[in-house]
C-alpha cells in the first residue's frame, strides 16, 4: 500500500502514456482505499463494490480521452472521480429507501480469523462508528474517512477537495469534534 | 468506558483503554496535538485520558477506532475478480503500446514540453541567432587579423578596418588609424615576399596594389594631420577671440563699479585688449604649445621618413617607422585630451 512519491509519480506518468500494466498496478495499490472511501459514502458493499469498479474504468476512459489537466497525483484523480460518482449515485438514488449500513456479515475484516477478540473489538467499534457516520455532515465524513481511514495527508486532501491546506486542517478538526459530540450523545443514556 | 453493541447477539462488549496504543503522529498533528495534554507532552498509554464530564469518551480512543477502520477492505474475490475484468475492459479500449523504460519517463518529467515549446518561442529564436552571429563575426575578424590579400578572410580584415574607421569621429583617431592600415599593408607586403608558394605575376600584382594603398594611406594620415593643425591654429585663434571678448565686457562692468586689479597692472585700451588676451592664450595653452606641436612636427618627419623608407623597400624599417609615428600620435593625443581637462576645469 505504501508507495514512494517518486513511484507514484512514474506510474501516473505511464499511465498517462497508456500504460495497462501500470494501470492495474494502480488498480492494485488503490483499490482498498478508494473501495473504503465509497463504502463509507454509500453504507452499502454492493454499490461500493460497483461504484469502485466504476471509478477504474472511468478514470482510464478519462486518461485516454486525454482530458487530463495538470493532475498532480492519480491518487487525487481516482478520489475526484469517486466523488463525482458517488454525488450520481446519490442523485440516482434520490428518493429511494434511505441507504443502510450492512450488518456485520457484509463487512470482512481481514485478520478476523487470525485474532478473534481484535476482530470482535474491531467490529464493535465499526458499529458505533458505522451508525454515526451517516450522521455527520457530508463534508465532515468525507474529511474523516481521508485522512483518518485512508491516512491520506493533509496535501493530497486538499487536491481532492479542491481546498486550500489550512481549509482541510480546519476541517478536520471540526468534523472530529462533531463525531465526539454525536458519540458522547448517544452514550448518555447508557449511564 | 465506551460500551457498545454487538449486534445481533446482544452482548455487551466493553472496550478497555489499549494500554500499547499510540497515537498516530498525522492523525495528531492534524489536531495540532491531542487537546487533552499539555503542549509538548507525548501522547502515552501511561497518562489517564482527560474527561469529558461524566462522558469517557476520549480523543485518543476515537482516533484509534477511526484508525482501526482502515482495515475494512473489499473482498478478496470481488478485487481478483474485478482485476481481470478491469484488464479485458482496458485491453479491449485501445491497442497495446510498448512499455516505455523509466529513462525516458524521468527526462520527460525533469524537461516538460512546455519548457521546450517556450525555448521555441520567436524571441528566444531571434536573441539565439543574434547571439551566434556575433559571435562568429567577432571570430572572424579575430582570424582574419593575419591575413594577407588572397586569402579567404582578408575581405573581413578590409570590412573591419572600413568599420573601425567609420567609427572614429575625432580627426587624430582617424590619422592613427591611417597610420595603422598603412602599416598593416606593410607587413602584408612583407607577407606576400615570404610566400613562395605563389608565382611571381600574382605577387607582383598584389604587391603593386597594396603599395598603392599604403600610399594611399599615408596620403590621407598626411592630408588629417595637416588638417589638425590648421583646427588647431584656428581654435587658439577662436579662443583668444572668445577671451578678449568676455574680458571686454567684464572691464566694461569693471570700470562702472571699481578698478578692477588686472586694469590697475595693465591699462585696458582698446588696443592693447588683443595684446593681453594674446598673453593670457598663451598661459592657458602653454602645454599644448609645448607638446602637440613637437610631435606633430616629428611624427611629419617620420612619415616622411617612412614614406622614403618605403620608395627604397625597406619594408621592415617602414614598419617601425610607422610603429614609431603611431605612438607618437597617441602621447600627443594623450597631452592634448589632458590639456584639455585641465583647460575646463579653469
Amino acid at each position: 500500500m505504501n508507495i514512494s512519491k517518486i513511484e507514484e509519480k512514474l506510474l501516473l506518468y505511464k499511465v498517462k502514456k497508456n500504460d495497462k500494466e501500470a494501470f492495474i498496478k494502480a488498480y492494485d495499490l488503490y483499490v482498498d482505499q478508494l473501495y473504503r472511501f465509497i463504502y463509507f459514502k454509500v453504507g452499502n458493499r454492493e454499490e461500493a463494490e460497483d461504484l469502485s469498479s466504476s471509478v477504474f474504468l472511468k478514470t482510464w476512459n478519462y486518461i485516454l480521452e486525454k482530458k487530463l489537466e495538470n493532475p498532480n497525483t492519480l491518487k487525487a484523480l481516482l478520489y475526484k472521480i469517486a466523488r463525482n460518482l458517488i454525488i450520481d449515485h446519490y442523485r440516482k438514488t434520490k428518493g429511494r429507501e434511505s441507504v443502510s449500513l450492512d450488518n456485520e456479515n457484509g463487512i470482512k475484516i481481514i485478520d478476523e480469523k487470525q485474532n478473534p477478540n481484535y476482530g470482535l473489538e474491531l467490529k464493535a467499534d465499526l458499529l458505533v462508528l458505522e451508525t454515526k457516520l451517516p450522521k455527520l455532515k457530508d463534508e465532515y465524513r468525507e474529511v474523516i474517512i481521508l485522512r483518518f481511514f485512508n491516512e491520506l495527508s493533509i496535501k493530497e486532501i486538499a487536491e481532492i477537495l479542491d481546498k486550500s491546506k489550512g481549509n482541510v486542517r480546519v476541517l478536520t478538526y471540526r468534523a472530529l469534534n462533531a463525531l465526539k459530540e454525536l458519540l458522547s450523545q448517544d452514550e448518555k443514556p447508557s449511564f | 468506558m465506551l460500551i457498545s453493541p454487538l449486534g445481533e447477539s446482544g452482548e455487551v462488549k466493553l472496550t478497555p483503554f489499549p494500554p500499547k496504543f499510540v497515537a498516530p503522529a498525522r492523525g495528531w498533528s492534524a489536531l495540532g496535538g491531542d487537546p487533552c495534554l499539555p503542549a509538548g507532552t507525548a501522547p502515552l498509554a501511561e497518562i489517564p485520558p482527560c474527561q469529558g464530564g461524566q462522558i469517557n469518551m476520549n480523543d485518543r480512543e476515537l482516533l484509534k477506532k477511526l484508525n482501526n477502520l482502515k482495515d475494512i477492505k473489499p473482498d478478496q474475490a470481488w478485487k481478483k475478480n474485478y482485476r481481470g475484468i478491469l484488464y479485458s475492459q482496458i485491453s479491449a479500449s485501445r491497442p497495446v503500446l510498448a512499455p516505455q523504460s523509466n529513462i525516458r519517463i524521468v527526462w520527460q518529467t525533469i524537461m516538460p514540453r512546455q519548457i521546450l515549446i517556450s525555448l521555441a518561442k520567436p524571441v528566444w529564436l531571434a536573441s539565439a541567432a543574434s547571439v551566434l552571429i556575433l559571435v562568429v563575426g567577432l571570430g572572424g575578424v579575430y582570424a582574419s587579423k593575419n591575413s594577407k590579400p588572397g586569402d579567404s578572410l582578408y575581405i573581413a580584415k578590409i570590412i573591419s578596418e572600413k568599420a573601425q574607421f567609420a567609427m572614429a569621429f575625432d580627426e587624430q583617431d582617424k590619422a592613427k588609424l591611417g597610420v595603422e592600415f598603412a602599416t598593416n599593408r606593410a607587413k602584408e607586403m612583407v607577407q606576400i615576399l615570404k610566400d613562395t608558394d605563389q608565382t611571381l605575376e600574382t605577387n607582383n600584382d598584389k604587391l603593386e596594389a597594396l603599395s598603392q594603398n599604403f600610399k594611399r594611406e599615408i596620403g590621407q594620415v598626411k592630408k588629417r594631420l595637416t588638417i589638425i593643425k590648421a583646427a588647431k591654429e584656428q581654435a587658439k585663434n577662436d579662443e583668444s577671440q572668445v577671451f578678449g571678448a568676455n574680458l571686454g565686457k567684464s572691464d566694461q562692468r569693471m570700470e562702472i563699479a571699481e578698478p578692477a586689479e588686472s586694469t590697475t597692472e595693465k591699462p585696458v585700451a582698446g588696443g592693447d585688449i588683443a595684446s593681453t588676451t594674446k598673453l593670457i592664450s598663451e598661459n592657458q595653452t602653454i602645454t599644448n604649445a609645448t607638446s602637440t606641436p613637437e610631435t606633430r612636427a616629428s611624427a611629419d618627419q617620420m612619415l616622411e621618413q617612412a614614406e622614403k623608407l618605403f620608395d627604397e623597400k625597406n619594408l621592415d624599417e617602414t614598419i617601425n617607422k610607422l610603429e614609431e609615428v603611431n605612438k607618437a600620435l597617441s602621447e600627443s593625443g594623450q597631452v592634448k585630451g589632458e590639456s584639455e581637462i585641465a583647460s575646463s576645469t579653469d
